[in-house]
């Protein structure tokens, strides 16, 4: 497991050897191999999913004294997420001039697996802290950063409060660690749950781009370059989903049920302003991203589904669509590059051209048997108890299948002529995987996120490990 | 047990003071202001961090230094692990504003 971390930082380390600066053919192996060893890996764990969570505790100390790494169902899903967006990135940044690109993606890679697999919270804060300083590095321009000023300034308010947070979670809880804090957490007075809750959901959020915290991100992460926007506008507010998730998770939705409407409010309205934004700009490229910004609203709506009305349903419904959700983003967003080289393609009729834009709408749009068609199908099922849910749901599929259209009929009507990179086919032609997998694999999911929705499971581990460290170090003795 | 509530109320007091200072100087509209003040709230934020570990009014030792002392009368170390990791994390941070903020002096030339 401490493979994905070590992997990309390595690979990142081998970019500044003069071979790998130079040759593009060197840079392109490197890609294929990271891409290949972490996806055997992660292949293994799918395999033995039912015998996840795996726990890794660094040092030989037992796990609330030491750092700890943990990979469940969850995690498993989002570092899948992860690495399906890398591929067609780093694939597109192996022709760049700059090896600086290459070797920032795979630092922002390792810290992502870093955040995701990590078992507790001040190890979340620094891979999350670790990913926005690389991550800042990109905007490194006269003009990004003019334009990304307000984003800043909101993502260092949030470390702040992070670090805040986790400050007042040791005050009371006396641990940071995942495992025990889900033990303690229940113990606590209604105030203190309030407000370690409001501290770290605050941050959560506004890492996800919920409402309002988004201001500066459209205007961020429009002005990069296109595979850092599109790396960052599928998998940067992906992070902080999970972290909400995981600590709603460890806390048995606690906060969810003592305000059930928060969640479901800044869902829908992260969608709708995803709505407004996608049909109201002016350029494809700020479409795009609202339309990412309007699924975010979707996961949002799910998270609190997954608590209030529809279970381990809408837990599998997030789980299917996530990585699938990155790579319609990120192909849309790489799709929309390369302008100058479209005036050699006028000979091609606009379908030909097209195709793949068509492919990543439809798997974004909801209609059958597309990706986010299966996903609304889950939410769907697992909230038929809950009106106000279902009805919610279904407004959020009519309205997302309408947003599609629109944008469908903009790209296709458009004049101008348009070249598809090779990227975008490989991430339309991946967005083909996820019929099949909605059709003969979706329990798959459900399994996953019945097995997950439970923290006990997770802490029993969490003890095994340091019950057998404890042994050993005894036996030693 | 007197004095070191008082040594309590003296470190509050400083975190009290510094916290509304750097939110002062973060509200302030130069940039350089505003990453002073930063700096000054996450070093009262490290503070916090520092009284989440006092757990008691005993006499405490420092975990590595003190030789032989029995577990119970240790400090705990972990948030001095904690505050130097995150200042390391802020003078990363500190460092990047900086930058940034030489680089809008100097019309975006970096």
């Amino acid at each position: 497991m401490f493979l994905f971390f070590i992997l990309p930082i390595c690979a990142a380390l081998l970019l500044r050897i003069r071979a790998f600066k130079r040759s593009e053919a060197c840079r392109r192996a490197l890609v294929l191999a990271v891409f290949i060893l972490l996806s055997l890996q992660f292949l293994r764990f799918v395999a033995a999913s039912h015998s996840l969570p795996y726990v890794i505790v660094a040092g030989f100390w037992p796990h609330y004294a030491g750092i700890v790494w943990m990979i469940d169902g969850i995690s498993l899903v989002f570092c899948i997420a992860v690495l399906v967006v890398y591929l067609p990135v780093a694939w597109v940044f192996c022709e760049a001039k700059n090896p600086n690109h290459l070797m920032f993606l795979h630092f922002l890679l390792g810290f992502s697996f870093g955040a995701l697999l990590s078992g507790d919270f001040f190890n979340l804060f620094v891979m999350s802290e670790l990913f926005l300083i690389a991550s800042f590095a990109v905007f490194f321009s006269a003009e990004t950063l003019k334009s990304a000023r307000l984003y800043f300034w909101i993502q260092i308010l949030g470390s702040g409060v992070f670090l805040l947070a986790i400050a007042f979670l040791y005050k009371t809880h006396a641990t940071l660690n995942f495992a025990d804090f889900s033990i303690r957490f229940p113990s606590q007075s209604e105030h203190t749950r309030d407000v370690l809750g409001s501290l770290f959901l605050f941050v959560f959020l506004l890492k996800a781009g919920s409402f309002p915290l988004l201001a500066g991100i459209p205007s961020a992460y429009s002005s990069l370059p296109t595979p850092w926007f599109a790396f960052l506008a599928a998998i940067s507010a992906k992070l902080g989903i999970y972290a909400a998730l995981r600590f709603l998770i460890l806390t048995n939705g606690e906060f969810v049920h003592a305000h059930p409407i928060i969640f479901f409010v800044l869902g829908f309205l992260t969608a709708l302003l995803g709505w407004i934004g996608a049909l109201g700009s002016l350029t494809l490229r700020k479409r795009f991203l609202y339309f990412a910004i309007s699924h975010i609203g979707f996961f949002l709506i799910c998270t609190e589904a997954v608590f209030l009305a529809a279970g381990h349903y809408a837990l599998a419904a997030i789980l299917y669509f996530l990585p699938f959700d990155c790579l319609i983003i990120a192909g849309l967003v790489l799709s929309e590059s390369d302008q100058k080289e479209s005036d050699a393609e006028e000979d091609m009729t606009p379908f030909q051209m097209r195709w793949p834009l068509a492919l990543l709408l439809l798997a974004g749009s909801g209609l059958p048997p597309f990706a986010a068609f299966w996903s609304e199908l889950a939410a769907l099922k697992g909230s038929v108890t809950s009106k106000f849910f279902f009805a919610s749901l279904l407004l959020y599929g009519v309205c997302n299948l309408y947003v599609s259209a629109r944008i469908w009929l903009l790209l296709f009507w458009e004049t101008r002529p348009r070249k598809v990179r090779v990227e975008a086919i490989f991430c339309a032609l991946a967005c083909l995987f996820a019929v099949w997998m909605g059709i003969a694999h979706f329990d798959w999911y459900e399994e996953i996120g019945r097995r997950t929705k439970e923290p006990l499971i997770l802490i029993k581990r969490f003890h095994d490990s340091s019950r057998q460290i404890e042994k050993v170090r005894e036996g030693g003795r | 047990m007197a004095e070191s509530t008082l040594s309590n109320f003296w470190i509050v007091l400083g975190l009290g003071l510094m916290t509304s200072a750097g939110l002062r100087l973060v509200l302030e509209k130069p940039p350089l202001k505003r990453i002073f003040g930063l700096t000054v709230l996450s070093h009262a934020v490290n503070i916090f961090l520092l009284l989440a570990g006092i757990s008691s009014t005993r006499e405490l030792h420092p975990a590595v230094l003190s030789g032989i002392v029995p577990f119970e009368k240790l400090l705990d170390p972990l948030p001095q692990a904690l505050i130097l990791t995150s200042i390391v994390i802020n003078f990363g941070l500190l460092a990047y504003l900086l930058i940034y903020f030489l680089t809008a002096e100097r019309g975006g030339k970096t």
